[in-house]
């Protein structure tokens, strides 16, 4: 079984394509945040992976994209985005 | 020009550095007042007209401190009518709260052992002025400490962290 990652180290990072996401829709920080009922910053700490989101903010963060979950956070890296990886027929 | 309303209202905003120092003096001054009084002025080592501007000195520092981390903690500790704390403040909160409560906690068992163990030597006579310094340290920081926890443990929001 896999050792349980210490609160607060780099092992429990989760990346996120939340600002590449946000930007492709022409949305601010605060539109985010209001969209979603959270403060702004709280956007900021989840964007630059120093907030891991509850599993129901990462839903619903999924939902207001209208992607899966998975397209957005991972525990590994994202590699360069393909503009097609967020269309696949294996996302929807 | 800065009035005393525009600092209050920028006070949420300090950064990180700022917060430990403004709580550092907070929890100094009043300390400090005591024991200089204690150990140099009561046993006359130090002329009180000379005591007096540090004392005064002293105990500024502590409100100080006290009255700018209040203000940052303004709607972070508690939920204001109208605002309720999202996920990530809720769980810093509950750190700070976590936090405070153990320090508490420490700092009155230390006390009650100390006096355990002082008392356990001889008879120990404790009048009202042993005791109002005290009550009035208890008083000032016991409602504090979360506040003081929290300004100490939240990350400074970055500089591009625009709305």
């Amino acid at each position: 079984m896999a050792p349980t990652p210490k609160p607060g180290s780099d092992r429990e990072l989760v990346h996120n394509r939340l600002p590449l996401l946000r930007a492709d829709r022409g949305m601010s920080r605060a539109d985010l945040a209001a969209a979603l009922g959270i403060h702004y910053q709280t956007v900021g700490y989840i964007e630059r992976g120093e907030y891991s989101p509850s599993l129901h903010l990462a839903l619903r963060i999924a939902r207001l994209f209208d992607l899966p979950v998975e397209a957005i956070f991972a525990l590994e890296p994202f590699g360069q985005l393909r503009a097609e990886s967020l269309i696949e027929p294996s996302f929807r | 020009m800065a009035t005393p309303l525009s600092i209050y209202r920028r006070l949420p905003t300090l950064r990180r550095r700022t917060r430990r120092l403004l709580v550092v003096g907070a929890f100094a001054g009043y300390p400090l007042l005591q024991l200089g009084y204690s150990l140099l002025v009561a046993p006359g080592r130090l002329p009180q007209p000379i005591w007096a501007p540090i004392a005064v000195a002293l105990f500024a520092i502590s409100l100080l401190g006290v009255f700018a981390i209040y203000g940052y903690g303004q709607g972070r500790i508690g939920e204001r009518r109208g605002q309720v704390l999202d996920e990530r403040q809720r769980a810093l909160r509950d750190r700070a709260l976590v936090t405070a409560y153990g320090i508490a906690t420490a700092v009155i068992g230390l006390g009650v052992a100390g006096v355990a163990l002082l008392a356990l030597q001889g008879p120990l006579v404790l009048g009202f002025g042993d005791l109002v310094p005290v009550v009035i340290g208890l008083g000032l920081y016991l409602p504090f400490l979360p506040f003081a926890s929290l300004a100490w443990i939240e990350p400074d929001a970055p500089a591009d962290d625009e709305a």
